[in-house]
């Protein structure tokens, strides 16, 4: 009996983990150190049912300013979008919309999405929209499940759990589970839980490099899953970073995304 | 004691109950790493490209009830058409890009029915074609881009029925059956473009006079247009007048300005161009006294034109609102003061666009805009009820949905546009699918439906809905 105890005993100071709760631990997700500007080349490879590949490669920029993250990107292929660019805002406010343009090249010619709805398919991935944004961290609350290791680094599960019916409108997920590093705080794994039944999203970060003190995903898995079927998935990598580049604000305006590529 | 190892035993069973909670269906998808088999290559040289296109297509007009000689010609297979594109990109520095895509095309179908039933308008506009698509240069300093070159350059916020993008002429030979953003003409333009604080600005010219594309002589939309019973084109044959641009000078020349920016929600756009009309203005004289008078046309005329034009559009949630006004002046007509050809004279012309644009992931993209444009003081210059004289009011409406399915590898599109609030102008409605086999290869099919109206070009169009083929493949 006392061996039982001693046993139990052993299992709930195994917890001292949990000290930190789920809030802290996602508040020092959302807080681990992000470079302030980045640009790099970003390869999408989208895989069917059938083993059939499309590629999807884009030239990025993004960088912070205030409460805002501004991105612009531009296609390099496939050939017939080549050219085709995006500049998006994403605003640190939940309650703001992020604004986001389209350049068509053919035309000369930028113009407004609406973007209220970030639940579709980001360039044909399985990254949406939201998946491509910053989460705000208010909009959902927070529980660790337990603790694991993922290839030998230990990790926290944390499940998210929207606050309110908005949040899974504007982003699909009705439940989300994030595999945290201890070490880092950054998510390695995530299941996201879409409204259709038996539908998931598998997100999984197999290399992740420490670049001058940030930690950037170098390659980025997403599978979607239905009924514990894989029906789709992407291979998203990154290359050519350089990051804390010289970049004001000038570089993420309209006129900037009509003088192109 | 007993109360310690009971709060201890506690916290341990809740937490392996909140451990159970959770299956874990992550090392299943991962076991034998699902994105093994993916080689991913270097991007190409951001220095210097090269993308070719290669396409075969076909239009069939599939309804036609031979009612005429020129119905029973044009019936069946009506083009049989294979393409190749280079599109050239080179890069040198950061500043400079050139760019150039030329389109080479022939199409087969004089061989395979023969050059006996097509007029020689038709074939020498069809046969053999090059279109330069785009060669273009530009250079780029801070935020200021000097640009020359053939391109185009889109005014206005509306996507179907702008009344602000009127720089450069339209493809109106086959109406209906080139997209709506593809019927634009691409022409030599060079352009200054910049911001000055969150003004973005661009000011420009078109270098050279252009006139809309219409239907070829002995094509099926070169309609009757005329009391007489001939087309514009016959009329105009038989005056000795063509339909030619004007030559390539500093007084032909089309120029613009634009001042444009956001403010939170809203972007919005100032225009002003001034350019030579993309259509001539037929002037008439009269032949002989009569009775009965003999009119035939004498002249050809294109006024310049002078446009201001404001643009505004608001996004909420998944929609975007948009709305145009402009004013243009400088138009001209043929007035007949006492029931005989008279003087042209010049008009204003008013015209507005409102609209909105929604879009969603699942439910698809929606766009819906109406445009208005009416002829002011028309009572004043004896205009007369003539299918060549301008009516003093137009309405034309558009709806376009949108529907990307299987990851965008298919494309749904439905498309109607309307003349008259009421349609009596006419329609021209269509659907069409687009589907990526590969990055490399894309087929589509459309059909196009037109509903004969008072329009002048639907005028008798209800038998020539065309059934569109095009396979193109990217190397």
């Amino acid at each position: 009996m006392n061996k039982f105890i001693a046993a139990l005993l052993i299992a709930g100071f195994s917890l001292p983990a949990f000290a930190m709760t789920a809030d802290e631990i996602m508040q020092r997700v959302n807080d681990a150190a992000t470079p302030d500007s980045m640009t790099s080349t970003m390869t999408m490879v989208l895989v069917d049912s059938k083993g059939n590949q499309r590629v999807r490669t884009l030239q990025t920029m993004r960088a912070d300013f205030d409460t805002v993250e501004k991105s612009l990107m531009f296609f390099l292929e496939p050939s017939d979008v080549k050219g085709t660019g995006f500049l998006m805002f994403d605003y640190e406010s939940a309650g703001q919309d992020d604004d986001q343009w389209m350049f068509l090249p053919a035309l000369n010619k930028a113009k407004r999405i609406a973007s209220g709805d970030k639940t579709g398919s980001f360039m044909g991935s399985d990254f949406s929209y939201a998946d491509m944004s910053k989460r705000n961290i208010e909009e959902w609350s927070y529980k660790v499940l337990k603790e694991d290791q993922v290839n030998g680094a230990d990790v926290w599960i944390v499940e998210s759990l929207p606050v309110d019916d908005s949040v899974t409108e504007k982003t699909g997920y009705i439940r989300s589970i994030a595999y945290v590093r201890k070490d880092n705080f950054q998510v390695i794994r995530g299941i996201n839980y879409l409204e259709k039944k038996g539908e998931v999203k598998l997100l999984n970060i197999p290399v992740l490099k420490n670049i001058d003190g940030y930690w950037v995903a170098m390659e980025t898995q997403m599978i979607s899953q239905k009924n514990g079927n894989t029906i789709h998935r992407t291979l998203m990598k990154i290359s050519d970073i350089d990051i804390n580049i010289d970049v004001d604000v000038d570089d993420f305006t309209l006129n900037r995304l009509e003088q192109g590529l | 004691m007993q109360k310690l190892h009971f709060t201890l035993l506690f916290i341990a069973i809740a937490g392996l109950a909140v451990a159970d909670d959770f299956d874990d269906t992550f090392d299943d998808a991962f076991e034998d790493d699902p994105f093994a088999d993916i080689v991913i290559d270097e991007p190409s040289s951001d220095i210097f490209s090269l993308d070719q296109t290669v396409s075969l297509g076909s239009t069939v007009i599939y309804n036609s009830n031979g009612a005429t000689e020129k119905e029973k010609l044009w019936s069946g297979v009506t083009s049989m058409n294979a393409a190749y594109q280079p599109s050239v990109r080179y890069s040198p520095t950061d500043q400079l890009t050139m760019t150039g895509a030329v389109r080479f095309s022939v199409d087969g179908i004089f061989w395979l029915r023969g050059d006996d039933d097509w007029s020689d308008e038709v074939i020498e506009a069809r046969q053999y074609r090059v279109d330069i698509r785009e060669l273009l240069a530009q250079y780029r300093l801070d935020s200021w881009q000097l640009s020359t070159g053939v391109q185009n350059v889109t005014l206005g916020l509306a996507d179907a029925l702008s009344v602000a993008n009127v720089l450069y002429a339209q493809n109106l030979s086959e109406p209906g059956a080139t997209d709506i953003d593809d019927t634009l003409q691409p022409a030599w333009t060079s352009m200054i473009s910049g911001a000055i604080g969150p003004v973005r600005l661009k000011l420009g010219s078109v270098h050279a006079h252009q006139i809309n594309d219409i239907p070829e002589p002995g094509s099926d939309f070169d309609v009757v247009s005329s009391p007489s019973g001939m087309t514009l084109n016959e009329m105009l044959d038989a005056a000795d007048l063509s339909i030619e641009p004007e030559t390539v000078a500093f007084e032909n020349m089309a120029w613009f300005g634009s001042a444009s920016g956001v403010v939170g929600p809203i972007d919005w756009q100032v225009n002003g161009v001034s350019y030579l009309s993309h259509s001539p203005v037929v002037e008439l004289s009269v032949l002989s006294a009569g009775p009965p008078p003999v009119i035939a046309p004498s002249a050809l005329h294109y006024p310049r034109l002078n446009s201001g034009s404001t643009a505004l559009s608001l996004v909420t949630g998944s929609f975007l609102w948009k709305a145009e006004a402009a004013l243009t002046d400088g138009f001209q007509a043929q007035s007949y003061p006492s029931g005989v050809p008279g003087p042209l004279v010049e008009y204003q012309n008013a015209s507005g666009t409102i609209g909105f644009d929604f879009d969603h992931s699942e439910l698809g993209r929606l766009v819906a805009e109406l445009q208005y444009s009416r002829i002011l003081d028309y009572d004043t210059l004896d205009l007369p009820d003539s299918e060549l004289s301008p009516d003093e009011q137009n309405l034309q409406w558009a709806l376009i949905y949108r529907q990307s399915l299987l990851r965008e590898q298919l494309k749904l599109t439905g498309q109607v546009i309307g003349f008259d609030l009421d349609s009596s102008g006419g329609r021209i409605q269509g659907i069409g699918a687009e589907y990526g086999v590969t990055d490399s290869l894309t087929v589509s099919v459309r059909v196009v439906d037109y509903v004969a109206g008072t329009f002048r070009f639907l005028n008798g169009a209800d038998d020539r809905d065309r059934l569109i083929f095009s396979a193109d493949y990217r190397f």
